[in-house]
């Protein structure tokens, strides 16, 4: 089974309500997609050693070769390229997606595809569970293509059940993460901003169309907000888990001792 | 002058502390902007409940597949399922495939936010809802201060305070870039160290130079010496520590007198 557990907004405390239910289950695979901010690994004290690359394709302009015709910055879709007569084109890489258009559009050959890193995918392993990550390098503004190849690798190589942990938000990598999933677990806490994130989440598991519950941490803070995460619950047929809230838990966490959560 | 709010981990308590540091800015100078559109929380922190204005931001594009060649493989995003139909939720609308295969695929233009503008008292305060799925959050951002810059030229406002998404992808990237200033939110945690090293590697990216503050500090107070050395050693300047307070949490408005009797509030006002 595949449970991909996803809470809207930050700080809900996701990554611990994820690798609670992850101990539970004994033999798992757990999978942070949160690439820009993995944090499975430091919250277990894991080990985790690089087992691949992720890479993304760009051109490289022979200058020698070129004769500035300026067709590559034609074929190009995302103005990646941009021609100035007479001169080589300029390449601006934060643009350029690696589809190589340009490549084929060069009359010459000038443009030799190049590989270049953009994240690194580890493992690492705690108790029974097996943790997969992925790392983006600094200044990687599209951190896609490393969520899709880290979930590529650790799915092929899963064994037993899966958890897969989210970033926050309601972003494309969120429903890249949640797309293989079985079922899906939401996070969310008993606050004002809590349960504006909550409608959200709910929103884009229903247009994904995959069975949910809701997994209500911090449990015991507000009444008010309590009640309010309990009707979104029934209105959408979700069931509905309690954690309770815990000052230990938090002191806890912040000394870096990751202690499983009481899920009620 | 552009001053952002970050913290790289999400609820490192950035919004409440943005929620703060505009109580303490003069109020007739700033515009606020609510970056973090997957969640945007300022406007319900200053206590504001409705817009004044809000609209659909149709400047997402995304490719529609009208039949014909296809090849799943060209698209970079993994949107092309096998039979030639595009995932919306994947599609980045790069038109790799309209340039590969023009008969079989068109770009459209379709609703990815809706743009709102809130007042708190006279201050506009600018945010976008993100339709859930949807990519483009670092348009959107770009778009919003865009609009910032606006209001801000119509009404003399020169200073944008803003709360910058979480992570440090594409959106945040967006808040950052071109800023003067950073105010770095550190959580007390082992993660939100990590992750506020992080964003300290994309502020020098971009040459920002940043101040911060260590929130929920006495949850491990044994921590706060060496998250001061480190984060100074890399060109921080230091304005604060917050002890943890479930309460900033769960009361709405935001309780920010309890934040900012622990910032040093004229630190940032010397920089405008
Ligand atoms: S690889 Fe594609 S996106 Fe990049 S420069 Fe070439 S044509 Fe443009
Ligand atoms: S298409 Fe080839 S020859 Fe023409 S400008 Fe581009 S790189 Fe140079
Ligand atoms: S526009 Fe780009 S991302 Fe969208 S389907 Fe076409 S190739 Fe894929």
């Amino acid at each position: 089974m595949i449970l991909t557990v996803t809470g809207g907004k930050g700080g809900t405390g996701k990554t611990s309500v994820a690798l609670s239910i992850a101990q539970r289950m004994g033999q798992a695979t757990y999978v942070d997609a949160d690439v820009e901010a993995p944090n499975a690994a430091i919250l277990l004290g894991a080990e985790m050693t690089a087992i691949g690359d992720v890479t993304k394709k760009i051109p490289r302009i022979n200058e020698e070769k070129c004769i500035k015709c300026g067709l590559c910055a034609q074929a190009c879709p995302v103005a990646a390229l941009v021609h100035i007569p007479g001169k080589i084109p300029l390449f601006f890489e934060e643009n350029c997606v690696g589809c190589m258009l340009c490549k084929d559009a060069c009359p010459v050959g000038a443009i030799e595809e190049v590989e270049e890193q953009i994240g690194t995918i580890r493992q690492g392993h705690t108790g029974e569970i097996t943790i997969y990550d992925g790392v983006a390098l600094p200044g990687v503004e599209e951190t896609a293509p490393i969520v899709s190849k880290l979930l590529e690798i650790a799915l092929n190589k899963a064994k037993g059940d899966v958890i897969i942990d989210t970033a926050a938000g309601i972003h494309c990598n969120v429903v890249r993460a949640i797309l293989p999933a079985d079922r899906v677990a939401i996070v969310t806490e008993p606050t004002p901003y809590g349960v504006h994130d909550l409608e959200k989440i709910v929103k884009l598991v229903e247009r994904l169309k995959k069975p949910a519950e809701i997994y209500a941490n911090k449990w015991g803070i507000s009444q008010h907000y309590e009640q309010r995460i309990t009707e979104i619950a029934e209105k959408h047929g979700y069931a509905l888990k309690k954690i309770p809230y815990s000052p230990d838990f938090a002191r806890a966490y912040a000394q870096g001792r990751f202690a499983p959560l009481v899920i009620q | 002058m552009i001053i952002t709010v970050v913290s790289g981990k999400g609820g490192a308590g950035k919004t409440s502390i943005t929620a703060a540091v505009a109580h303490a800015m003069p109020k007739d100078r700033i515009v606020l902007i609510d970056a973090d559109v997957d969640t945007p929380n300022l406007a319900l922190a200053l206590g504001l409940e409705r817009p004044v204005t809000k609209e659909d931001w149709r400047g997402l594009v995304v490719a529609e597949y009208v039949g014909g060649n296809t090849d799943p493989k060209i698209c970079p995003f993994g949107a092309i399922g096998t039979d030639g139909n595009v995932n919306e939720l994947l599609c980045e609308g790069c038109g790799v495939c309209v340039k590969k295969f023009p008969k079989s695929y068109r770009l459209k233009n379709v609703k990815g936010a809706e743009i709102l503008e809130y007042r708190w008292d006279n201050v506009p305060l600018m945010t976008a809802e993100l339709e859930p799925g949807r990519s483009g959050s670092g348009k959107i951002v770009a778009e919003l201060r865009d609009l910032a810059d606006r209001r801000g030229k119509e009404e003399k406002r020169d200073i944008q305070l803003i709360d910058a998404a979480a992570g440090r992808g594409c959106p945040v990237i967006a808040s950052i870039r071109g800023a003067d200033l950073a105010i770095l939110v550190v959580d007390n945690t082992p993660t939100g160290i990590s992750d506020a090293e992080a964003v300290v590697s994309v502020l020098k990216h971009f040459n920002v130079p940043f101040l911060f503050l260590i929130n929920r500090y006495d949850l491990a107070e044994e921590r706060v010496e060496d998250i001061v050395n480190t984060f100074t050693e890399r060109g921080g300047t230091y304005i604060g520590r917050i002890p943890y307070d479930p309460d900033i949490l769960r009361t709405y408005p935001v309780p920010v007198e309890r934040i900012l009797k622990h910032i040093n509030a004229e630190e940032i006002l010397k920089r405008i």
